[in-house]
């Protein structure tokens, strides 16, 4: 190979690496040790017996907080709705005294659905919801996933994560819409309760 | 030449952009269909194409499942007159929103909507798209979205629309208007 051949080879070798790595530092989801990128999130929350919304900036909404973000494919989907979130509300209480401000259930849904929805599951006061109906705040996270296949379009992965003070401690990552222990309220009940024991 | 070809894209883009009009065929889309089968709301796949073949129906686009407008007015209007609406020879009434079918099975149930409309969860807005009736109700969260209109379907040819070219509710795409156009059709 002439040397003009192989200074090209190596060149184009070289970028497509290099691309690679930028496109793969992109793409990377949210970490720990990393801070919540600042959105405006459109909270769901249960106030003086009623579901009210309200906008806040997660920078205000995580400061000085400890709380845990638990992110759901959609409403009303057989899992999130039978399994996953009512576990959450039942163990809310335990997830308190591990030092747990708030529980913030997250997806890409909107306003309207959220609140029917945490009316449905009967969620009361035990946990709150982000609805995140253009999605943002999740692609901001790089925590999205396609489910066009099932008719839902863009979502969030399931995944749990404890954010204190707007820096993410721990994440469980589906990677995916499944549900697996590694999401489930015991998960980050024995991860919280560790992180309590060693303050 | 950047003018001319920036004036003839542009002219390109407006052609595309045009929505679906009277006399135009509904483009073929594989839709997802919510309706009442035996007491329980069930979920098929069906081709529009198949779907309307022979048939005289009427499409109802709305924002979204659970919307205070589609949920208090819009949707109970057409549950409420679809007897009258079938007299005049409209064989089924669909209701259709950028909405998942789980989302709009629980929302069909909420409206009691029983047998009388059924539902194309258009989840990924396909359908709504390919129709070119969608908004973007971004700044209220709900993201793309279907306007709200109302259409008489015959066998696939569009016969008439009522465009509310947004998500307001006049009564352009109420009920009686509808009722009225497929009288003076029949």
């Amino acid at each position: 190979m002439g040397i003009i051949k192989k200074f090209e080879v190596t060149m184009f070798g070289l970028s497509k690496f290099v691309s690679r790595g930028l496109t793969t530092s992109l793409r990377r989801y949210i970490s720990v040790g990393e801070s919540i990128p600042q959105t405006n999130l459109t909270v769901i929350e249960k106030v003086n017996g009623k579901f009210e919304k309200a906008t806040i900036n997660s920078g205000s909404l995580f400061k000085n907080q400890k709380v845990v973000i638990v992110g759901y494919p959609g409403c009303y989907t057989p899992t999130c709705e039978t399994l996953h979130l009512p576990q959450y509300i039942q163990r809310a209480e335990d997830l308190r005294k591990n030092g747990i401000s708030k529980i913030y259930a997250v997806a890409v849904n909107d306003p309207f659905v959220t609140m029917a929805f945490a009316e449905r599951l009967g969620a009361e006061d035990k946990i709150s919801f982000i609805a995140d109906g253009n999605g943002d705040f999740t692609k901001k996270l790089n925590m999205e996933t396609d489910l066009s296949a099932g008719g839902l379009g863009v979502r969030s992965k399931r995944y749990s994560m404890i954010v204190s003070d707007n820096k993410v401690e721990t994440l469980n990552d589906e990677g995916g819409p499944s549900f697996t222990n590694l999401s489930a309220v015991s998960q980050i009940l024995e991860q919280s309760s560790k992180k309590g024991a060693s303050k | 030449m950047l003018s001319a070809s920036r004036l003839f894209g542009r002219t390109l883009t407006s052609t595309f952009r045009r929505y679906i009009s009277v006399g135009e065929t509904i483009p073929q889309t594989n839709l997802t269909i919510i309706e009442e089968v035996n007491g329980k709301f069930e979920k098929t796949t069906i081709t529009s194409t198949a779907l309307f073949k022979n048939q005289k129906v009427v499409i109802v686009g709305y924002p979204g499942c659970f919307t205070p407008t589609c949920e208090g007015i819009h949707l109970p209007q057409y549950i409420q007159r679809s007897a009258d609406l079938r007299k005049t020879g409209v064989n089924k009434i669909y209701a259709l929103a950028i909405n998942d079918p789980f989302v709009t099975a629980s929302f069909a149930q909420k409206l009691n909507a029983g047998d009388k409309i059924a539902f194309i969860a258009d989840g990924t807005g396909e359908f709504t798209k390919k129709l070119k009736m969608e908004t973007d109700l971004s700044s209220a969260g709900l993201g793309i979205r279907s306007k709200r209109y109302s259409m008489i379907v015959n066998d696939n040819k569009v016969e008439t629309l009522n465009d509310e070219g947004g998500p307001g509710f006049t009564n352009l795409s109420a009920v009686s208007q509808i009722l009225e156009q497929a009288r003076k059709n029949k």
